[in-house]
């Protein structure tokens, strides 16, 4: 294509066609990119604290730590806290609370998804298809509070 | 003066071959985008229908009024629907449709999520915008007669899609869940029970209960970004492609 002097007319057309899109795109990239405080859970702190009330001897349950999600396990006078999402594809791993029918998998994290096992005080692989263990994270104990994380 | 005697002036003044290389000159600035490919061209031979696209026939209108004000309607009304599309779109990434959340989360468009004033905005205003412009558009080929056969079928595409317009309207209206809308959706739905014989069932089904409740927002919600987005593609294309066909019709 030969440059003429029309032509320069209208490569700043195309120019700021380009440009009047390019802001647009820049517009709806803000919009759809969610903030911070519509997302849940969300940034936190170094520390999680849970009430010890809110967990039974012999339950489980899962909470938000640091933005991810954390599996912890109350059994006897221990609290274990683990990574919840298996290493296998992302699944959130379940623990058999007390009185909870169901399969036989004695202290074993159990993931449904397609049947990987993990110890409950170290993450180790105990069978299934997950690769790697899970991440365990240090837990204290105080008189009415468990509080997953170091200060 | 005649279509033909205008021509003839714009070809004597040299002015028509200037449009036509202005248009060449934008044709060829997409295809150094990739656009308009040259291999592709070759099959497809897009730079031809393209450019027959792009001239298109206008009427040879004498007044400022009709040339800028009243031939422009229509078109301001499929702005208005693109733009609606868009940011409706947009608003679908955070709106929740549920009586307890759908509120909360017209309020986190506007105060939290960058920019979702505007795009709510864009929403709210082409909205209401649109009623005006499409009725505007009605009442001008009512008033001159364009919808007198050969082009009588367009006029019932066009008709079908100012009822369109009116539904969006009218179901849009009640997705924040707020006051305002739960009350105003309350009226109108409760106009259809004045029908004779049929009204109160009528009423029952609309609302999908005997009050405006969770089930009325679930239907008004598809309805608002389903089911009337897929009726009016089908109308527009039906009213653009008659329009193209036939022509806009010649002043009187």
């Amino acid at each position: 294509m030969k440059f003429t002097r029309r032509s320069l007319l209208s490569w700043l057309l195309g120019g700021g066609l380009l440009a009047f899109l390019g802001s647009l795109l820049w517009g709806v990239i803000r919009f759809i990119s969610p903030p911070p405080e519509l997302v849940e859970g969300g940034g936190g702190g170094k520390q999680t604290v849970i009430p010890l009330a809110n967990l039974p001897a012999e339950h489980s349950m899962v909470v938000r730590h640091q933005g991810k999600l954390v599996v912890v396990v109350r059994q006897g006078k221990d609290v274990y806290a683990l990574s919840a999402a298996c290493t296998h594809l992302g699944c959130i791993v379940h623990w058999k609370d007390k009185g909870d029918p169901g399969m036989k998998m004695g202290d074993n994290l159990h993931c449904a998804c397609h049947d990987a096992f993990f110890d409950l005080k170290t993450g180790k692989v105990m069978g299934g298809p997950a690769p790697l263990p899970l991440q365990t994270f240090p837990v204290t104990i105080t008189s009415d509070q468990i509080v997953i994380g170091e200060a | 003066m005649s279509p033909e005697e205008r021509d003839q002036m714009e070809k004597h003044e040299g002015r028509e071959i200037e449009k036509r290389t202005m248009i060449r000159e934008i044709i060829n600035f997409f295809s150094l985008t990739g656009f308009i490919y040259g291999p592709l061209d070759e099959r497809l031979k897009i730079r031809e229908a393209l450019e027959a696209q792009l001239k298109k026939p206008v009427p040879h209108y004498r007044t400022w009024i009709e040339n800028n004000l009243l031939a422009c309607l229509g078109g301001l009304s499929f702005i208005l629907f693109l733009l609606l599309l868009a940011s409706g779109i947009l608003l679908l990434m955070y709106y929740r449709p549920t009586t307890g959340e759908a509120y909360k989360s017209v309020v986190e468009i506007t105060n939290v999520v960058p920019l979702g004033w505007l795009v709510r905005g864009i929403h709210f205003w082409a909205g209401n915008l649109m009623v005006i412009t499409v009725t505007l558009h009605l009442l001008k080929v009512l008033i001159t007669g364009a919808y007198k056969p050969p082009r009588d079928f367009n006029w019932l595409t066009g008709v079908m899609l100012f009822l369109l317009t009116l539904l969006f309207a009218f179901s849009g209206y009640l997705l924040p869940w707020n006051q305002i809308s739960y009350w105003a959706t309350t009226v109108g739905t409760e106009t259809f029970g004045t029908v004779p014989f049929v009204g109160e069932s009528l009423k029952y089904f609309i609302r999908g209960g005997p009050d405006v409740s969770q089930i009325t927002l679930t239907r008004f919600f598809a309805l608002h970004v389903v089911i009337l987005p897929l009726i009016s593609f089908l109308f527009l294309i039906l009213h653009f492609a008659m329009i193209r066909r036939q022509g806009i019709s010649e002043p009187l």
